[in-house]
């Protein structure tokens, strides 16, 4: 079963992207702001994916992608920005950071399962 | 620039009691609204979000039922239909139709069989009473032969008296191989008399055998084709399944999908309580302004604690850029780098 990170602030973004990935067959942790999320990418060596919101308390999500692809461990993991935001900067300064993709809320179930199988496959 | 320069002059008057009287009273006001609503704003925020998370839960919940109860509807199906190494109830019965059919094959055989020796056996009956018969001549006509030597060894006197005694002696066997040959007559009469019904007896099993064997094949046949039906219909049974699964699914994440109406109503509270605080603040500067000159504004409203995340805000705005400029992405779309 392979495991997803979401990284969220909004425990109803969090709580449904668990729905949707579960029912698929993911297991499903969740972290509530980018400190958060960073210490459990990097404690967690079996997770297979990140979701990742842009704007967080504590850290933003493109920090976070930074701070990962600096180095260190679990640096290679695929991370996808979940986000409301659509600035073409915003989204190209995500993919220069290291992101592998990008989805504007309210994203769709089986869109978002169907993104995480490809990456994780 | 003649309002311009009214507005100068109104800068310009001193101070008066009753503007000041008037901020207050204003400030007091603006300071009440502000709060009503920043709590009402956060109690809609918390409601909102409860509820969302509350459907989300009940829809996990029913998500879960509908799969434990598939599970367990496959799993019963799979007992009947068998699945893998594991033979199922219909596998079983085809099995044991097999079974039976060659018990009734082998039947049928055996008492084939045993009709055909209960034929030979009347047969060789019938001959052993044939060879009883030339048995019993041939002891008569030695009795006859004995009973003549007899007569011609008294007529000889002395002298035929020891041939007297072996007739008397063959007398004696002829009369035994007659009295033997009688009863192997009669053994051989019970057994041509028992014989027959034995063969009918056979026969009749036979033609009893063969309406069991129609009967019992026919049945088979029937269990057979009951075995395939319920096959069918246990497929058909755990596709309709599969598929009602699949639509629960979809139905799911397409709810999931609506729930998450809470997030954007949640960053448009905070926005209507970022800009309600705004507008507070530009009236309270314009009625300072207006009441005790430009020096008073620096009394103006403090920022108000919305008591909601200020990343809220900052995404509102975001939003608000990008939406102006047309170029957000899809909603919903995922883009992979």
């Amino acid at each position: 079963m392979k495991r997803v990170l979401i990284v969220d602030d909004s425990a109803t973004i969090r709580q449904q992207v668990r729905l949707a990935l579960s029912q698929a067959g993911f297991d499903v942790v969740e972290a509530s702001d980018g400190e958060d999320g960073v210490a459990k990418i990097r404690g967690d060596a079996s997770i297979a994916a990140v979701i990742c919101d842009v704007n967080m308390p504590k850290k933003s999500g493109l920090e976070l992608i930074e701070e990962i692809k600096a180095g260190g461990a679990n640096s290679g993991v695929p991370i996808v920005m979940l986000t409301t935001e659509g600035q073409p900067a915003l989204v190209q300064r995500a993919k220069e950071a290291g992101a592998k993709g990008w989805i504007v809320k309210p994203f769709k179930a089986n869109l978002l399962v169907a993104a995480m199988l490809k990456l994780t496959a | 620039m003649g309002g311009a320069q009214s507005k100068q002059g109104l800068y310009s008057q001193p101070p008066q009691p009753e503007g000041k009287a008037l901020a207050g009273v204003v400030e007091n006001v603006l300071r009440r609204s502000l709060k009503v609503a920043v709590r009402r704003i956060g109690q809609l925020n918390r409601m909102t979000e409860s509820g969302a998370l509350s459907a989300g839960r009940s829809l996990e919940a029913i998500v879960g039922e509908a799969q434990s109860y598939a599970e367990s509807a496959r799993a019963t199906l799979e007992g009947i239909s068998g699945s893998g190494n594991q033979q199922g109830i219909a596998e079983l019965i085809a099995s044991q139709n097999h079974i039976l059919e060659s018990f009734i094959g082998e039947m049928r055989l055996q008492i084939e069989r045993q009709a055909e020796v209960a034929r030979a056996a009347l047969r060789s009956s019938s001959q052993i009473a044939n060879l009883g018969n030339e048995i019993g001549a041939v002891a008569f006509q030695s009795r006859l032969l004995s009973l003549n030597a007899s007569i011609e060894a008294g007529r000889m006197g002395a002298q035929g008296k020891a041939f007297g005694v072996i007739a008397a002696e063959m007398t004696k066997l002829s009369q035994q191989v007659e009295s033997t040959s009688k009863a192997v007559n009669e053994l051989v009469s019970v057994l041509s008399a028992t014989l027959p019904s034995v063969s009918d007896a056979a026969q009749e099993m036979r033609g009893s055998s063969q309406a069991f064997i129609t009967e019992i094949g026919s049945s088979i046949s029937q269990v057979d084709q009951k075995v395939k039906d319920l096959g069918h219909s246990v497929q058909v049974t755990l596709r309709d399944g599969d598929q009602c699964i699949a639509r629960i699914l979809r139905n799911s994440q397409d709810a999931l999908s609506s729930l998450q109406f809470q997030d954007p109503v949640a960053q448009g509270l905070v926005a209507v309580a970022r800009d309600f605080n705004h507008a507070s603040r530009t009236v309270f500067q314009l009625v300072s302004e207006c009441a005790l000159g430009r020096e008073a504004v620096s009394s103006s409203l403090p920022e108000s604690q919305v008591g909601l995340r200020r990343t809220r805000v900052e995404e509102i705005e975001h939003v608000s850029v990008v939406a102006n400029a047309s170029q957000a992405p899809p909603p919903g779309d995922v883009l992979l780098f």
